[in-house]
């Protein structure tokens, strides 16, 4: 047996020691780490030459892994860059799209005014109301798409926002000869978010319904809107029993400017402004899929979802 | 009263019953055409194939059928039947297809007097 202390086998364990250290500084992130070699050529620095050689392939694969992944971030990151440049074209060129109708009206009458003075009559001052009215919607519309960080931060009850929001609207679908019923919990209890914005979503989710039975052109539609609190906060519905949504449109509605109204009776805007209120404060909103006709719809909102470094006072 | 058969013809569709009514009222008042105004493509096609248009003004995007598609079948009962395509968005493909028909382009919004000389130009060819 070797005696350890014997100078050869000493060496030998010294040798082995420092591969084992370089081995270790290496697999701890020190990449130049090297074993070192005598040059002599015995088994030992042969053993040294093949440590050096597999460090540095490895060194080398890692490297290019780490440039591959930089890569790889960028890509993601022009990705997401081209992303957003994608619906900012698409917002202009939807917002461009619905604003020449209206201003098609103004130019051809403001045209026929200048040729004539006395030519417009009522009906056209009404068509060029109703332009302004459509062009101060789309912009109203794209205005809230882009403020939508700009939330106030507040607790609410949220049976107050769907109240006011059927007060907007009952008297509408009241007029068309359809039925509207309101189904609260208990009052009490509150969540923390803008009580505008969420009326406004249910507002948006009301006048859709009453639309869906408009374009059904048949009296007595229903529309039900429900409030209840469930496990993860609180939760609307809102469903009618009108023309429905088709199934390929379903996943459409939501993206800015689609629209299934017809000319002139939506921007396109409505739903997908209430999608991004409703992600705003962390919830979701969904289109379910029902046995019988028309369409309902599911927000879910947490008690406490909007982030919490929005200015409490709003914007000025 | 101006005899009836020097009055041209012309078939107006636009889906958009307002656009619709601006262009109406405007060739109107110019008073130099007789026009038949309609909101559905299909209807308009049906006029078409009555021969009796004269000129047909469209919008390019509609239900149903498109300015182009209007355009040829008002063509294929009468080869020379002038055509304006109204559009507010007109690629270089849509321009490109409209020269390659002989047909006029106007933009949306269009000015009264760019509607007035479209119309008088095509009446004229």
């Amino acid at each position: 047996m070797a005696d350890p202390s014997d100078p050869p086998t000493a060496d030998l364990s010294a040798r082995v020691g420092s591969f084992i250290d370089v081995l270790t500084r290496f697999a701890s992130g020190d990449w130049e780490a090297r074993a070192e070699r005598d040059g002599s050529g015995e088994p030992m620095d042969v053993l040294a030459f093949m440590i050096n050689a597999t460090v540095e392939e490895i060194g080398d694969l890692m490297a290019q892994q780490r440039r591959q992944r930089e890569e790889l971030e960028r890509t993601q990151a022009q990705l997401v860059h081209a992303g957003k440049l994608a619906a900012l074209g698409e917002l202009a060129g939807g917002v461009a799209h619905e604003l020449n109708q209206p201003l098609t009206v103004l130019t051809g009458l403001l045209g026929l005014a200048q040729c004539d003075p006395d030519a417009l009559d009522d009906g056209d001052l009404k068509l060029m109301a109703a332009a302004t009215e459509a062009m101060s919607r789309i912009v109203d519309g794209v205005r809230l798409f882009a403020r939508r960080s700009e939330m106030r931060r507040a607790d609410f009850d949220p049976i107050l926002p769907m109240r006011s929001a059927v007060a907007l609207v009952a008297r509408r679908v009241a007029a068309d000869g359809h039925s509207l019923e309101v189904v609260e919990p208990d009052p009490g209890g509150s969540i923390v978010g803008d009580q505008d914005r969420m009326q406004q979503v249910i507002v948006n989710l009301l006048v859709n319904a009453a639309d869906a039975l408009e374009s059904k052109g048949v009296e007595g539609g229903r529309i039900v809107v429900e409030g209840r609190w469930v496990e993860e906060g609180f939760e609307y519905c809102v469903d009618d029993d009108g023309v429905g949504i088709a199934p390929e449109d379903r996943e459409r509605i939501f993206e800015p400017f689609f629209t299934t109204k017809e000319v002139g009776k939506g921007t396109g805007l409505g739903l997908s402004v209430s999608y991004g209120i409703i992600e705003d404060h962390g919830g979701r909103m969904t289109l379910e899929c029902k046995d019988g006709p028309g369409s309902r719809f599911r927000v879910t909102v947490p008690r406490d979802g909007l982030p919490k470094d929005l200015d409490p006072e709003g914007p000025p | 009263m101006t005899d009836r058969a020097d009055v041209p013809s012309v078939l107006v569709v636009d889906d958009d019953p307002m656009v619709l009514r601006v262009l109406v009222r405007v060739l109107q008042h110019w008073g130099r055409v007789e026009l038949t105004a309609l909101t559905d493509s299909r209807a308009a096609m049906e006029q078409l194939a009555s021969g009796t248009v004269d000129l047909l003004i469209s919008d390019l995007r509609m239900p149903g059928y498109s300015g182009l598609s209007l355009l040829d079948a008002g063509r294929e009962h009468r080869p020379d039947l002038p055509v304006i395509i109204v559009t507010g968005h007109a690629t270089q493909q849509i321009e490109r297809e409209i020269q390659q028909r002989n047909a006029s382009l106007l933009r949306k919004p269009w000015a009264r007097e760019a509607l007035l000389a479209a119309v008088e130009h095509a009446l004229q060819r």
